[in-house]
């Protein structure tokens, strides 16, 4: 595939998502900035006097060992709404991506489909272009996404920890893969909505399963998990050892799927 | 490439569909020529091109364009092909600038300086966005891209409907240019009759799946006329003689497929020549022989 092919058709694609990244980026610098209100709140607003007044009036007179139970479930609540609030900036820019595969929608239901059949482009050139722009989206929301988050970190003084890249990491593999499935089920069916009822169907289908798993896994006595709002933080650190694992797997294997379905999709004629 | 005497060789193109079928039809469109691809709604005209682009694969037959077999070279062939259909494929968030950068990586020879004189010729603006162009300009539009890539082969699925006649006029001018290298061909599918009669070279005639006629458009316009009788006259043609009469109050409005013969078989009738249009009503009401 000669590089003027690759950058016609990639120049296609960012062309066409230009109207859906458009809102996204605002979007996502609103929620940003909200988030940096959030953080300087704690430690200079309202959220901070807040976590002051529920303070025990006597909090002086405890010894240090109580004083230092309650700084450091301070420390968690800021952790925990520094958390908070970077999913909704990081989950944006990680659904980017799936901005490209809408395209297709258009492609699908006007006389593109057919016009691009007259042209020279194969189905690989016209993967490799759209799964290229795919991987470089991925890459450019990590890294939007890891800047953010440093940039929260400095704020609150807390570090950038594996929930944070598990955070991230499953933000573009669910973009990817919602992304991929949308794709297919658009060029099968021809109709955004009909793919929507396909990733529906898969996702019900997925997380049915999934409870199914964790229901027959789980034994008679089971201590049930803590209600402490704290234990989000351990339940958090679990998911992240196991999601620093599934996600990149999912990227590549969402990624993988979606090049071979473009090119066969591409290749099949109508009957 | 290799020389060449058709620019498109159909050959036994048969697919069935539930309903219809194309059913076995073969032409060819000499190179340097158009060929007028005319039938009705429904005849098998836009699955014909469907199965020259590879959109639809065909249950037998065999395709070859510019020389060359149409699956064996297909991506060599596209090269040198373009396709104009009745409405514009591009995205309407796009520009004829960005169209340029696209067409430019797309195909090797592409001229941007074509593009854009062809851009200035149509009053075409450059940054505004196609989704805001009216019909023609769309039309205008695809066709600028479709001659700008050195194109030894334009096929045009009804590309014309839908326009009014000072622009169709244009788009035909623009069309004689484009022949006046007779490298170049064109297959142009229509209903509008009056369209071909002007520009095409060749005809071929299509109706439900079936090729009824192919060759040079002035032969077969010469071969065909139409006998205008009174009803009693008619009584006494042959059925085998005529292709189908067109029935009034006054009479009746014959057609023949071989005038020569007309002419000499009944001298003392009126024997006018005929349309593109005629040819098509007389053949599609064939089988019922006799309508009004």
């Amino acid at each position: 595939m000669s590089l003027n092919t690759f950058k016609a058709l990639a120049y296609r694609e960012v062309y066409l998502s230009k109207k859906k990244l458009k809102p996204l980026l605002i979007i996502f610098v609103v929620m940003s900035v909200l988030s940096v209100l959030v953080i300087l709140s704690f430690d200079y607003g309202n959220i901070g006097r807040l976590i002051e007044y529920a303070l025990p009036s006597d909090l002086d007179k405890m010894d240090a060992d109580m004083q230092a139970e309650i700084a450091v479930k301070i420390e968690k609540i800021k952790e925990i709404i520094a958390l908070v609030t970077k999913i909704y900036p990081i989950l944006l820019s990680c659904f980017a991506v799936s901005s490209f595969f809408e395209t297709c929608e258009v492609d699908e239901k006007g006389k593109w489909r057919y016009f691009y059949k007259s042209t020279p482009v194969t189905p690989l050139n016209k993967s490799v272009a759209t799964f290229g722009v795919v991987i470089l989206m991925n890459i450019i929301s990590f890294i939007i996404s890891v800047a953010f988050c440093l940039f929260i970190s400095a704020l609150s003084g807390i570090p950038m920890n594996n929930v944070d890249f598990a955070l991230i990491l499953t933000g573009i593999a669910l973009g990817d893969f919602v992304g991929v499935l949308l794709q297919i089920g658009i060029k099968l069916f021809h109709s955004l909505d009909k793919a929507g009822i396909l990733l529906i169907s898969v996702a019900f289908v997925g997380v049915f399963g999934y409870q199914l798993i964790n229901n027959l896994s789980n034994t008679p006595g089971q201590q049930a998990a803590s209600d402490d709002i704290f234990s989000i933080l351990d339940i958090l650190a679990d998911f992240a050892h196991w999601a620093l694992i599934a996600a990149p797997i999912v990227i590549v294997a969402s990624v993988v799927l979606g090049f071979i379905a473009n090119v066969l999709l591409y290749k099949r004629r109508e009957k | 490439m290799a020389e060449y005497e058709n620019a498109i060789e159909i050959s036994g193109l048969t697919k069935k569909y539930d309903g219809f079928t194309l059913d076995s039809i073969s032409f060819n469109v000499p190179k340097g020529t158009i060929m007028g691809f005319i039938g009705q709604n429904g005849a098998g005209k836009t699955t014909t091109i469907k199965a020259l682009l590879n959109i639809i694969a065909p249950d037998s037959g065999s395709i070859k364009m510019l020389g060359l077999d149409c699956y064996e070279n297909e991506y060599e062939i596209k090269e040198q092909l373009a396709a104009v259909f009745d409405e514009i494929p591009f995205h309407e968030s796009m520009t004829a600038n960005s169209l340029n950068i696209m067409f430019g990586g797309l195909y090797k020879n592409w001229n941007s300086d074509t593009y854009f004189n062809y851009l200035d010729r149509f009053g075409l603006p450059r940054k505004k966005k196609i989704g805001k162009f009216s019909k023609g300009m769309k039309m205008k539009l695809q066709i600028a891209t479709a001659l700008s890539h050195g194109a030894k082969l334009l096929i045009m699925d009804e590309a014309t409907t839908g326009l009014d006649p000072v622009v169709r006029n244009e788009i035909l001018d623009i069309f004689r240019e484009y022949l006046q290298d007779e490298e170049n061909s064109i297959l142009m599918s229509s209903h509008i009759t009056s369209d071909l009669e002007k520009i095409a070279d060749c005809v071929t005639f299509i109706d439900k799946g079936k090729i009824l006629l192919t060759g040079y458009k002035d032969e077969i316009l010469d071969s065909h006329a139409v006998i205008k009788c009174t009803k009693e006259d008619y009584q006494k043609l042959g059925k085998d003689e005529y292709i189908s009469a067109r029935l009034n109050d006054f009479g009746a409005e014959v057609m023949v497929s071989d005038r020569s013969e007309a002419k000499r078989n009944h001298p003392d009738l009126i024997i006018e020549k005929t349309t593109l249009e005629d040819i098509m009503l007389f053949y599609v009401n064939r089988e019922k022989k006799e309508w009004t």
